[in-house]
């Protein structure tokens, strides 16, 4: 325990948070064995295998590029890469796997309704103006029937854990989440650079879920072609998840094209390649609604294809995730999802919600507005860890600005109460310390059903005391492992 | 396959191939000048200008020596033809159709990138020929790994035909500038010859041909004729034919640009067998040359019309 140098005091202000290893003084049972053989290890064997680990994303070019860097060495960088796992009981496990389905299932029937009926504002539970002004919301989609009903064909679900460690959702994502390629090439790290830890445990196996990730995409080719042809659709080298985009096509045996290898003819697409025309029948898209087709949406976009919504009307071609589907991940929508969960399902939410005020309801934003310094706020419509304020780590000025600007602009902004992420310990130059962590829970939705992938992406802030994980804030990553009873 | 991938393929194959000449030609530069008479200085000015641009040297780092020579020819990322210039397009290209060919290739030409991009001026110069072995060896690696385990397949010949177009016209660069240079500096250019053949990695080879003389015009035609010699003109233009006519089965425009293609490959490859020895001589070198770039430029071009843009963007909503 000595060699463990300490974590309690080493973590910001150890007793509020609810720690994943350690309950009190005592390491919590499923953590016992990675606990024991880490601090077997001297800070020296940690540090190197901690550095092995890092020259192998860095040469594998597991990398993502930031969008606003100064220097232009900078560009180009790894996550960073923590080795002590998270470790999530199995029955523990089936909770979130059941409560990320039913948020799933509400979800995509939420969005079947928003697009058809509208049942949901005539029973008047969501004011339809938030629907009607949001700026994800597409005309083009209204009734028109999407392959399967399935709108949301590929989701990330961000967890995270208050003080008694009680699972919350803090986010839905439903555009294009990344992140699957970090869970593939962490446990691939782990089980070659860390072997004697990975396998003296049963944990549940991931790579089933690329065969269930492409099986949900097969199934929306239209008509009843044995071998349809999938394709990637990414914005090039140069954006910011581009090796999730290979790391995907390539596993899974997709074409991996851009917005210029494709042509549309006679409401049809084909990719243009050495041997002629190549017509596809499903594209998994991972660039954003706005760019998809310059004759519908952004006339500027050279990332799309121009006729490709018209393809898609005529059911030529498949799109996931369908386009519109951003009025459901909405930050102000978010806080209907119990309801909505209620009344699509007739079922009670399994995963709770995170208290949210929408400061467009005048009691709300009076209420958020005398205390900003214990409130997170956020921008409804932009996510990644931009344009957030964090109340307790803010300064007087920075409130003052905010407060501001909602009065200014109530609808756009939604607060919620500063959460306490969880804590884990992480591994630093062979030293343990202890950071808050939250997780992205990925689901895959084909036809009526949703699988989940067991586990998903831990996301660790990697600055002492800070709740923002994002990727694109510097944040990290952890091995999950869900251990199979 | 996509014309997008086919172009970076291609590419691949030319700055690979124009990485490694270019280390092996500045390692013997480097290590023939304690034999050559007079200053440093115009060593220094002649390969400058056979890789770069002096002009472009001059304006930035004003008179020509060791250290600022190296520093442009090797790791200047400025300069659209230095060494690790070469290896960044290379990687771009690679990175831009990385799922298209076994990951190994990638992680290993991404080490060697990241391993070059962190060598400083003064690393190089401690130990500048164990830097051009691990040069060498790091493009060898990617090249060996490639034959190893690639497919043989369109993508295959794209990147075969990009390397020997690329060789091709290295050799002719090289022999213009060794014509000047021996124009220049007549007699003692026997050691200078020697540093050319060992560049290429041919001495040995040339000397178990038998061939007596080192002069000027054996070396020449050695270096253009011999068709069981690798880096020779005409080997290279040979493969460069043979992949081409690979790709007919493969692609769609087995058309007439195709084989207008292979049509010029192969003319310019049978005028090289056709020449006898006693047609190279000093005069006639030059015309000889300039033919030969003439139509490596014309192949380029040619490459770049049927497969990287054969029709503009079209909008059919």
């Amino acid at each position: 325990m000595e060699l463990w140098n300490a974590i309690t005091s080493k973590s910001p202000s150890p007793s509020h948070f609810y720690d994943e290893m350690f309950d009190g003084n005592s390491v919590r049972p499923h953590y016992a064995k990675v606990q024991s053989i880490l601090s077997r290890l001297s800070f020296e064997e940690r540090a190197a295998r901690q550095s092995t680990m890092n020259r192998r994303l860095l040469e594998e070019g597991i990398t993502f590029t930031l969008a606003q860097s100064e220097q232009p060495d900078a560009l180009e960088r790894t996550i960073p890469f923590d080795f002590v796992p998270r470790i999530i009981p199995s029955e523990e496990w089936d909770t979130i796997e059941q409560g990320v389905s039913q948020r799933v299932r509400a979800l995509n029937l939420f969005l079947q309704d928003v697009y058809h009926e509208q049942n949901i504002f005539k029973d008047g539970l969501i004011p339809r103006r938030m629907i009607m002004g949001n700026r994800y919301f597409r005309t083009e989609m209204m009734r028109l029937s999407v392959p399967g009903g399935v709108y949301v064909n590929a989701s990330g679900i961000d967890l995270i854990r208050d003080d008694h460690g009680k699972y919350f959702v803090l986010e839905d994502n439903l555009r294009s989440p990344s992140g699957f390629s970090y869970i593939y090439k962490s446990r691939s790290i782990m089980t070659h650079d860390f072997p004697e830890l990975y396998f003296s445990h049963s944990v549940r196996g991931i790579d089933h879920s690329l065969s269930a990730f492409r099986a949900a995409l097969r199934n929306l080719a239209p008509g009843d072609k044995a071998d349809p042809v999938i394709a990637l659709l990414t914005p090039g080298s140069f954006n910011s998840a581009y090796f999730e985009h290979t790391f995907l096509a390539q596993q899974m045996g997709l074409e991996l094209v851009e917005g210029r290898d494709l042509v549309c003819r006679d409401n049809k697409i084909y990719i243009r390649g050495l041997s002629g025309l190549k017509k596809v029948d499903v594209i998994y898209r991972r660039i954003d609604d706005d760019y998809l087709d310059p004759l519908a949406f952004r006339p500027d976009s050279m990332l799309g294809v121009a006729g490709l919504m018209n393809a898609y009307r005529f059911g030529n071609v498949a799109i996931a995730n369908a386009p519109g589907t951003g009025v459901a991940d909405d930050k102000a929508i978010y806080s209907f999802v119990p309801d909505m969960i209620r009344y699509y399902l007739n079922e009670s939410p399994i995963l709770s919600n995170v208290p949210t005020y929408l400061m467009s309801r005048p009691e709300e934003r009076e209420y958020v507005l005398e205390r900003l310094d214990q409130m997170v706020v956020k921008e409804t419509s932009l996510s990644g860890g931009y344009g957030m304020l964090i109340g307790p780590s803010s300064t007087e000025q920075e409130r003052m600005r905010f407060a501001e600007k909602i009065r200014e602009n109530p609808d756009n902004y939604i607060a919620q109460p500063t959460i306490q992420l969880s804590t884990a310990p992480i591994c630093l130059d062979g030293r343990m310390s202890s950071r808050h962590i939250d997780l992205r829970v990925f689901a895959l939705m084909n036809g009526r059903n949703v699988h989940v992938l067991p586990g998903g992406l831990t996301r660790v802030a990697m600055k002492e005391g800070s709740l923002v994980v994002n990727s694109s804030q510097g944040g990290g990553c952890k091995d999950t492992w869900v251990l199979t009873r | 396959m996509l014309d997008r991938a086919a172009e970076s393929l291609f590419w691949i194959g030319r700055y690979t191939e124009r990485a490694e000449n270019h280390a092996r030609l500045i390692d013997v530069y480097y290590h023939i000048r304690e034999d050559s008479i007079g200053p440093d200085e115009g060593v220094w000015r002649r390969i400058s200008g056979a890789i770069g641009d002096s002009s472009a040297y001059l304006e930035r780092y004003g008179e020509f020596n060791e250290r600022s020579a190296l520093q442009f020819l090797l790791l200047d990322t400025e300069q659209t033809n230095s060494l690790l210039t070469c290896v960044i397009q290379a990687r771009d290209n690679l990175k831009k159709i990385r799922e298209q060919l076994p990951s190994e290739l990638w992680n290993l030409f991404n080490s060697f990138y990241l391993w070059l991009r962190q060598m400083t001026i003064g690393e190089v110069l401690a130990e500048p020929h164990r830097f051009f072995e691990r040069v060498k060896e790091g493009l060898a690696a990617f090249q060996g790994t490639l034959v190893s385990i690639a497919m043989r397949d369109e993508s295959w010949c794209m990147l075969e035909s990009g390397r020997y177009l690329e060789r091709s016209e290295n050799i002719v660069r090289l022999l213009d500038s060794v014509c000047q240079t021996v124009e220049e500096k007549g007699q003692s250019s026997y050691s200078y010859l020697l540093a050319v053949l060992k560049s290429v990695g041919g001495y040995e080879a040339y000397r178990r041909l038998g061939i007596d003389e080192l002069s000027m015009e054996e070396v020449a035609s050695f270096l253009l004729l011999q068709e069981t010699f690798p880096r020779s003109a005409h080997f290279a233009l040979a493969s460069f034919e043979s992949n081409m006519k690979a790709m007919r089965s493969k692609s769609d425009r087995s058309g007439s640009s195709l084989e207008k293609i292979i049509r010029q490959a192969s003319k310019a490859r049978s005028e090289l067998s056709w020449l006898e020895r006693q047609d190279i001589t000093f005069s006639s070198l030059g015309s000889v040359l300039q033919q030969l770039l003439a139509t490596n430029n014309l192949l380029g071009e040619s490459m770049a019309k049927t497969f990287f843009f054969p029709h503009g963007r079209e909008v059919i909503a």
